[in-house]
């Protein structure tokens, strides 16, 4: 199986990957490689863009659930868009994500993420 | 594949070997013309088998091998794990906490999991010194 992962950072503090292909026991390792090179940016937000992911195994998802344990050690937080369904099945059977943390498409998910800035703008004003 | 027809692949229990027997379940699956949800149902529970008693079963320095068998019939397809290590039932494997917060979980106990909920039904025996998991998945 194959996976490749595109990083960017969508605005500072703000990172979005796109992984594309399986996350398996063989390629889990390159997802958690590039998690953790954004672990070590202080990130706020980092964002999983799930629409090109066609298979998830247990080996996936902990990858996850160990980025979310280590984001909520500093204060950041995880999102995850597109989800494919047979993919979307795996995480709700777990119960892995709370639904605030999961956004049907990249706008609702930037529609949030304004607001959210815009809530850090008041808070300081 | 046909109804009644049955595959069989036996290699070293390594986890370098495990793509090997993806890929020869997901060319047994097309083979049978299963396709879409339930070939991805079959694709994840043989995978987590798979990976746990690759995982589990042979305690380090006394490796052995895995045997895969995928029958089709009229109704379901079958894929049986078979192994020679220590005995092993995951089917005795109690369920993960799905209450706790995630970030209170242990990493853990998911693949036996994943592999109850995307099955039919599950059977374990231990045979002849070897242990037996049939993963079994019904067919519409």
């Amino acid at each position: 199986m194959v996976l490749k992962v595109t990083v960017r950072e969508k605005e500072s503090g703000v990172f979005s990957l796109m992984p594309v292909g399986s996350i398996d026991t063989g390629t889990a390792p390159i997802l958690e490689k590039e998690v953790d090179a954004i672990l070590e940016k202080d990130p706020r937000v980092v964002i999983f863009d799930m629409g090109g992911v066609e298979y998830i195994s247990s080996m996936g998802v902990r990858v996850f659930i160990k980025t979310k344990k280590d984001l909520k050690r500093i204060g950041g937080r995880l999102m995850m868009v597109n989800l494919p369904p047979q993919i979307k099945k795996v995480f709700d059977i777990i119960y892995a994500l709370p639904k605030e943390e999961i956004f049907e498409s990249i706008e609702e998910l930037d529609e949030y993420l304004t607001a959210m800035q815009r809530q850090v703008l008041e808070d300081q004003d | 594949m046909k109804p009644g027809e049955e595959k069989k692949i036996r290699v070293p229990a390594r986890l370098e070997n495990l793509e090997k027997l993806i890929d020869f379940t997901l060319s047994c699956l097309r083979s049978a013309g299963i396709e879409g949800e339930t070939a991805s149902d079959i694709h994840l529970a043989v995978d987590e088998a798979c990976t746990n008693c690759i995982s589990y079963t042979y305690p380090s320095g006394s490796p052995g091998d895995i045997e895969l068998t995928c029958t089709l019939s009229e109704r379901s397809f079958v894929a049986t794990v078979r192994d020679w290590g220590i005995t092993f039932n995951p089917l005795k494997v109690g369920p993960p906490d799905l209450n706790l917060d995630i970030d209170r979980r242990p990493v853990g106990g998911l693949g036996v999991y994943l592999m109850k909920k995307f099955s039919d039904r599950l059977e374990y025996r231990r045979e002849n010194g070897s242990n037996l998991l049939t993963i079994i998945k019904m067919l519409d």
